[in-house]
Order: C-alpha cells, then structure tokens, then sequence
C-alpha cells in the first residue's frame, strides 16, 4: 500500500507540470492586457507601455514560464497580484480553509442524509418512499445553488433571524451554516440517486440472495453486504464533488460573501490577474489530485477485492524478486 | 478501520473548525492568515458594544479589499481605503462642505496645511508640523516625498499621478510639487490621491502588502483586516489634529465601524434587510423595492458621475490596412443614428427608471457643467427626423456594427439602441466583446462602426472630455480615431487652468455637437441604503460614506 501511495504522489509530479506549464500558455495567450484592465481605458499608450515593462510583460514566452516555474516550484512563491500586490500564495493559505470547512462540512452533511435517502429509496422501491426520495433527489438536483442559498437566506436570515444573511468573521462558525446546507443541497440529491441505483443493482445479486437464504436479518444484509459493494460509485462520485467544492464554490461564495478561493480565482480572471488565477489553479490542481489520491485509498478500505488486489501486486513482486535473487544465486 | 476512519474524520473536523477560531497576536507583518482569522473575533459584536456604550456601525460595501497596501492599483475598494485607512494631503468632495475649505480651491486640509500656487507647473505644499502616526512616527516633508515617489514608482496609479512631474522638499515642512502639465483640477486631484505614510512604518511592514492592519495618521485605524472579507475602522484615539481645526473629514461620530465586502448587490440588500448592516452601498435598481418603508430604511439615490456614451468609429482609415467605418464620412448618417435613439428608454429599461438623460459627457454635478446645455438641442429623440436624415445620408441598408463590452449594463443598452436603430431602418447588428478585451478591440478601429463607453472624471466635465478627445494622450488621433486641429486647440482651451471656464467648456460641448462623432446617452444613480437610524449620507470625492461625519440617532447603537 505505501508503495502504491509513493507511486500515486510521483505520478502527482507530472501532472502538476503539466497543469502550470498549460495554465501558464492559456493565460499567456489569452486575450486581454493587465496593464489596461488596471489603468483602465483613459491611460495614454505610454502609460500602458511603463505598465506593461514594470510588470514583465513584455518578455518572451520562455523567459516568463522558466521564471515562472522556478518560482513556483522552488520557493513555492506564486508571485504578487498585479492588483493590490499581495502574495498570492499567502492569499490562498489565507482563503483555502475556509473553502476547505465548506467541502468538507457539506460532504458530511451530503453523504450523511444523501446515502440513508438513497437507500431507504431502494428498499422502498415503486412505494410512497422512493417517490418521496426521488421527487426530493429531481428537486434538489434541479434547483441551481444559488437559488437554494437565496430561499435559506430569506427563511433563516430575514424571517425566522437566526443565522447571519451573509459576510464573513472569523470565529463566527454560524458564518459556515447556511452556506455548508446550500453547498450540501444538490449534493445530497445526486448521491440518494446515486446509491439508490447502485443499491438496486447489488440486492438483485446472488449473493444477496445467498445472504437472506442463510437467514441474515435484513439490516445485516443491508448495510454489511449490499452497501458496501454499492459504494464504490458513490465514493467517486463524492470524492470529485468533494474536490470540485474545495476548489472554491464560487456561487456559495459570491451568494453568502464569503471569501474563498472561487471567489479569490475569478476576481483574478476579470482582471487578468495573471499570478492570482495561475496560482490559484496550480494549488486547486494539487488538491485536487490529493483528493482523488485519497479516494483510491478508501476504495480499498470499502471494497476488500481492490485491498487483495494491492496486496496482490505487491506479493507478486516480493515473489519475482525472490525468483530473480534465486536465479542470481544459482548463476 | 471503520472506528479509525470515523476518529480520523472527526478529528479533521475539530481542526478545520479550530483553524479558523484559533486566537493570535496582533501585527502586521507574519502569520498573515492567523491574525487574519484570528484578529476579526472581537470584530461582529454589536452585542458587546451595546453593553461598553460603543458606537458601532456595520456597512456591507459593494468592493473587496484583499491588501492594505497604500499605493495599490485603483478600485473601488480604495474608497474607504483612501478616506480612512491613511490620510492625503487634502481632501475634497463634491457632495458636502463645511467652512475649513482652503480659500475657493475645494481642498480640505488633511496632512497638508495649505498650498501656494507659484506659478503655473508649481505648488508648495505646507504641511502640519505636529504630524504623528498611529506608532508615533512623526511625519515631515521627507515621509511626503517619500510615499509621492513611491505611489509612482509602483505605477499602479499612474492615471491618477500622471500629473506630477517631481517632487521635492523644501523645509522639513514644505515640499514643492512640479506638475507635468497645467491642466484643470490636476494638482487638487494629484493631491488628494496619494496616501502619505512614514516612511519608517512603511519599510518596517514590508509596504503593508500583508499586513492586517494600518498605522496612520488618519483619525481611524484600520484592524483586524481579512482580505477580500471584512476589516474594521477602529477611531484613533491619539489622533493628531487639534480640535478646532478639525474638518468634517475628521469627525469621528462613530467609534467602530465593521466594513464587510460583498460583492453581490442582492447579498448587501439582504444584510440591511435582515439587519445584519446599517448602511450598504450601490444597491441595484432591481433591489430598491424592499427599501420602500420609509420608517425602517432611508434610501439615498446620488448621481453617478459616470455617464455612458455613444462615440463612432473614425480611425478606421488612419491605421495600417484599416477599413473606413461607413459613418467616418457621412456625418448625417451619425447624426440620423444619435437622433433615433431614446435616451429616456434607456433610462427606463437598462436603470429601471432611477438615472436621467445626460446633455454633454457629465452631469450637474460637475462644477463646470452649464445649466443651459440642458435647455438645448441636444440630438433628441425623433424617429422621423432620423429617417429624414437616413435618406439625406444616402442611407441604403449597410449594416452597423454596435461595439459592446459584455457586461450587464452595457450589453442592455447596447440591445436597447440596437432596438431604436432597427426601428427607423438601419440594420444594426451587435458586437459584444469580452471585458478586458473591450479596449483592445476599440483600439484596433476594425470590426466596429459605433461604441459605447462611459466615462467620468475626479473633478470637471472638461476632463472627462480629455479622457476621449486629447489628441496628445492618443497618439494624435482621439480615443476614437478622429483627428483635428481645432477641436484640439478647443480642448486645450477648456482644460488649462488659465483659461478654462465657462466659455471655453461650452465652445468645445458646442464643436463636439456640430461634428456628432460622439454624445453622451444617460447617467444613473449609486443606491445607498440605510437603517432609518442613519440620518444622512455625505460622501467623499470616491462616493464613500464619510461615517465619521454622518449623522445617527442614538436608536441606532442600542
């Protein structure tokens, strides 16, 4: 297992080169021009021009992406905004925890009531209680997340006034509260469908029919042996909303005002903020493959064929080094 | 396992949640994300300050602050930034005055004491010699120099700067600042820009880059700043000025004022609505209907200096390889399309009714603005003349492409015109760019044959005329490529501090008229918002709230 983790971080390598050098090329090409979009359109061409040299701009490709890159991947300075000349690796430190909180207390809530729906659908199947769940699944997953927050506002914050309507101040967890249901909403329909399908392809299985035969209470055949294989989707599944939320839910974000790393990225690609929005992609990308990284590991912790089959590889190569130091011997 | 992944995740929690609670010392310069964090926990406590007597007021502002760097590029962030945050060598506004105002020139005193104009590139400054920051830095001609030299050299605010040429020091309490041009209004808006921080306190926190709160002269204190969040304007107690020479720039009628960036115009509505804010800025039109009690809310609408303008492609010929826009030489033709649009349903569809018809590029409430440009003809609205005007055109159906930024406003009024122009016969078709490639692709004189644009400026319409028509600052051509001798003698005229009055600001409105190459269309309002408690909105050149000198009932703080 650890080898494999080692292998997973060193594939990590590659591909985070491979983000910074694209990222780097698309902002690099993209239309627009910093200078103008900070002086804005009354400045004289020399004015532009001093801008354009005081920033770097006008250096070839390759000077900016090799700078770029040992900055980055030496010192893990992602430089300074061209707008308020802060550091954009303190910023995003500074804002990562808080989009962090909301994908992780969001998932919580989401697998925490969208895996039980999922299943009471299931088991209910063609009766009142699978209607109930998939009406609420179709509602949620169609409602757009902006729209959740504004209704949640309106009921929690102005009527019934007792969560803040929105903002940000630290040590407020009731801050976090609206905004986490908001971003849990539409999670929890996906994934009740989600299980609910996947659920019903397990119970059709023999050895669900095995299981109730040798006279196992329903709840044992339920959730220690249909849930379990059942998973496996709704672990990915969660796993990319999981990562996908971290990296800044920017309608939460903008909706409740909340200073995250979506809102931080975008600012950034309205001003052409070109360190913001490299940095911020950079470090989502690195979360991004830590996320999906930790997922695999929970496949085999959930499902024991993915465990054997680590195991498995890992017996393989212990054996065919001992056959290669045999044969070595015997030479 | 299952109890080993169940502790782990519960653990994961109790430390994401204690990240963000976490206690830290206050400072400016390390452990940026701590303090931040940390440093706002006394912040949202209206609670507590009810029981201290504390006044405390809670704006939700339509713009983030993500440094407290004094010299950063201009936003509208900077507002509040500027006002409060640190102190310029004057103030001014052009919405409320008092009687400290240095002789008729509209500058307040803030650093700076009062000014001599000695001739027409050069002004000594005179600053107070008791000047102190917040960390008892004692500021003189040097630190003035310094922050000067150095809000240029950073070049982020190279439009607002431009003017000054140099600056030097006289005494330890006179500098002479030499202008790079005799412009109108350059030195009052030079000089009321410019943050002037000692010297010391800005190389000890690193140019206040990462830093989480201000040291100042100002008589509020920046603290507990969260970029891109909150930060909280604390009063200076030690604050330098003597009572009696206190402008209204210096009041402090609150003590504590809890500033939260929202972005989101609906978010700011609702924190007034539900009572999380007292007063919020730039509510949208769509908005206002939930402000219609007038015993809870006090709505304050303020003509936006911004007017949004309509200008034609003229330099379409002049660049290399370029097509001539079909309207460069046709003027009835650009005359036929001003006539046929309906300023007042723009007003009434795109600003939901809550702006006005503009008659030159500005409103009255620039000071040169001449009440009669209001009472003239000004390419009102006539369908029939239009038509008249298409056929004197020689007007055959050629299609005219309307150059639009993709923004909300501009994208409406874009289809508005485009409406008003189909509706007398002319094939318009639209043009609609990205934001930040909105300037480039006007710059290029191709693909386009009329654009709109908005524009304002810090002090007279005469430079709002400047950032369009200065042949000089657009490589001999106007921003929109047209080129003339006498219309640039005219600006010239009208923009010299010597000679720029009433006359000559109406002899260039009248030639911009007689040759329609451009006009201006309407100008909305900026939405103020707040607690009925809040009894009145004076705002600063940069249109924020000066709180310290607005006026609250005592309900307000209890």
């Amino acid at each position: 297992m650890a080898r494999y983790i080692l292998k997973r971080l060193l594939l990590m390598i590659p591909v985070i080169l491979g983000v910074c050098i694209l990222v780097f090329t698309i902002m690099y090409f993209a239309p627009g021009d910093p200078a103008q979009v900070i002086l804005g359109g009354n400045a004289t061409k020399e004015q532009y021009a001093e801008l354009r040299e005081k920033l770097g701009l006008n250096r070839s490709y390759f000077e900016r992406l090799f700078e770029y890159m040992r900055n980055v991947f030496l010192r893990f300075d992602f430089g300074t905004s061209y707008v308020s000349g802060a550091s954009v690796s303190k910023e995003i430190l500074s804002r990562f925890p808080r989009s962090l909180l909301i994908a992780f207390v969001s998932m919580i809530i989401t697998l925490a009531a969208g895996i039980p729906l999922g299943i009471t659908a299931a088991t209910h199947r063609n009766k009142a209680g699978d209607y109930a769940t998939m009406l609420f699944s179709l509602v949620g997953v169609s409602m757009p997340g902006f729209w959740v927050g504004q209704m949640l506002q309106v009921l929690f914050a102005i009527y019934l006034a007792i969560l803040p309507f929105g903002g940000y101040t630290a040590g407020h967890p009731e801050f976090y509260v609206l905004p986490c249901v908001a971003a849990s909403i539409g999670g929890i329909a996906s994934i009740a469908r989600q299980t609910r399908s996947s659920m019903l392809e397990v119970i059709r299985a023999d050895y669900i029919t095995t299981a109730r035969a040798k006279g196992q209470t329903e709840h044992a055949v339920l959730y220690k042996h249909a849930l379990k294989n059942a998973l496996i989707p709704v672990i990915t599944s969660a796993g990319m909303s999981f990562g996908i939320t971290m990296g800044g839910a920017l309608v939460i974000e903008t909706v409740f005002a909340l200073p995250g790393l979506g809102m931080y990225i975008v600012s950034g690609i309205n001003g052409r903020d070109y360190p913001v929005v490299q940095g911020g992609i950079i470090f989502i990308s690195i979360a991004f493959s830590i996320v999906m990284l930790l997922v695999d590991l929970v496949y085999a912790f959930v499902d024991p064929r993915i465990k054997t089959q680590y195991q498995g590889e890992h017996k393989k190569r212990s054996k065919a080094g001992k056959k290669q130091a045999a044969a070595g011997g015997v030479s | 396992m299952k109890k080993v992944i169940a502790l782990l995740l519960v653990l994961a929690m109790i430390f994401s949640l204690a990240a963000c609670t976490a206690p830290a010392p206050a400072g400016t310069d390390t452990g940026k994300e701590e303090q931040q964090e940390a440093g706002n926990e006394e912040a949202a406590e209206p609670a507590e300050a009810e029981e201290t007597g504390e006044k405390v007021l809670r704006i939700a502002y339509h713009a983030t602050l993500t440094s407290l760097n004094p010299f950063q590029g201009m936003s509208e962030a900077m507002g509040p930034l500027g006002l409060y945050g640190y102190q310029t060598l004057f103030y001014k506004s052009q919405y409320v005055s008092d009687d400290k105002m240095i002789g008729d020139s509209g500058l307040y005193p803030g650093i700076g004491k009062t000014f001599t104009k000695t001739d027409p590139l050069t002004y000594d400054v005179e600053i107070f010699d008791y000047v102190v920051d917040s960390e008892g830095n004692k500021i003189t001609a040097d630190d003035v120099v310094f922050s000067v030299e150095e809000c240029i050299n950073q070049g982020n605010l190279a439009m607002q700067v431009g003017a000054i040429s140099s600056v030097e020091k006289i005494d330890d309490y006179n500098i002479r600042f030499h202008m790079a041009n005799t412009q109108a209004g350059a030195f009052n808006n030079s000089v009321t820009q410019i943050s002037i921080v000692s010297k010391a306190a800005f190389e000890k926190y690193n140019g206040f880059v990462d830093a989480t709160e201000t040291v100042s002269t100002s008589c509020y204190l920046i603290k507990n700043f969260v970029s891109g969040a909150s930060y909280e304007f604390v009063k200076n107690e030690n604050y330098w000025q003597k009572d009696e020479l206190r402008t209204m720039f210096d009041e402090t009628n609150v003590d504590r004022v809890i500033m939260t960036g929202v972005v989101d115009a609906p978010t700011r509505a609702g924190m007034v609505e539900s009572g999380a804010a007292d007063w919020a800025s730039r509510i949208d039109q769509s908005q206002l209907y939930l402000f219609d009690d007038t015993s809870k809310y006090n709505l304050f609408a303020i003509p936006n200096s911004l007017t949004y303008v309509l200008s034609f492609n003229m330099g379409g010929s002049k660049t290399e390889g370029g097509e001539a826009s079909i309207c460069e030489d046709n003027q009835k033709l650009r005359e036929a399309i001003f006539t046929a649009i309906d300023c007042n349903a723009l007003v009434a569809s795109v600003a939901l009714g809550n702006g006005a018809v503009t008659h030159t590029y500005g409103n009255d409430g620039y000071p040169d603005y001449l009440k009669k440009w209001d009472e003239e003809y000004y390419f009102d609205y006539n369908p029939d003349k239009a038509k008249e005007l298409l056929e004197e055109a020689g007007y055959k159906g050629e299609t005219i492409t309307l150059l639009t930024s993709n923004n909300t406003t501009w994208s409406k009024i874009a289809e508005v015109i485009q409406g008003c122009l189909i509706a007398v016969g002319i094939d318009c078709k639209l043009n609609t760019v990205d934001d930040a490639m909105f300037v480039p692709t006007r710059n290029s004189y191709a693909g386009w044959d009329v654009t709109i644009d908005n524009k304002e400026s810090g002090d007279y319409v005469t430079s709002t005329f400047k950032y369009s028509f200065d042949q000089d600052s657009f490589g001999g051509m106007t921003q929109c490529g047209y080129t003339d001798e006498d219309m640039q003698v005219l600006l010239r005229a009208a923009l010299e501090e010597e000679t720029h009055n009433a006359e000559t600001a109406d002899a260039f409105h009248q030639y911009l008229k007689s040759i329609a190459i451009s006009r201006g269309l309407y100008y909305d309002y900026y939405n103020y918002v707040a607690n009925i408690n809040v009894k009145d909105n004076p705002l600063s050149d940069k249109c924020f709230i000066i709180f310290g000198h607005a006026q609250y009932d005592p309900a307000l703080f209890k």
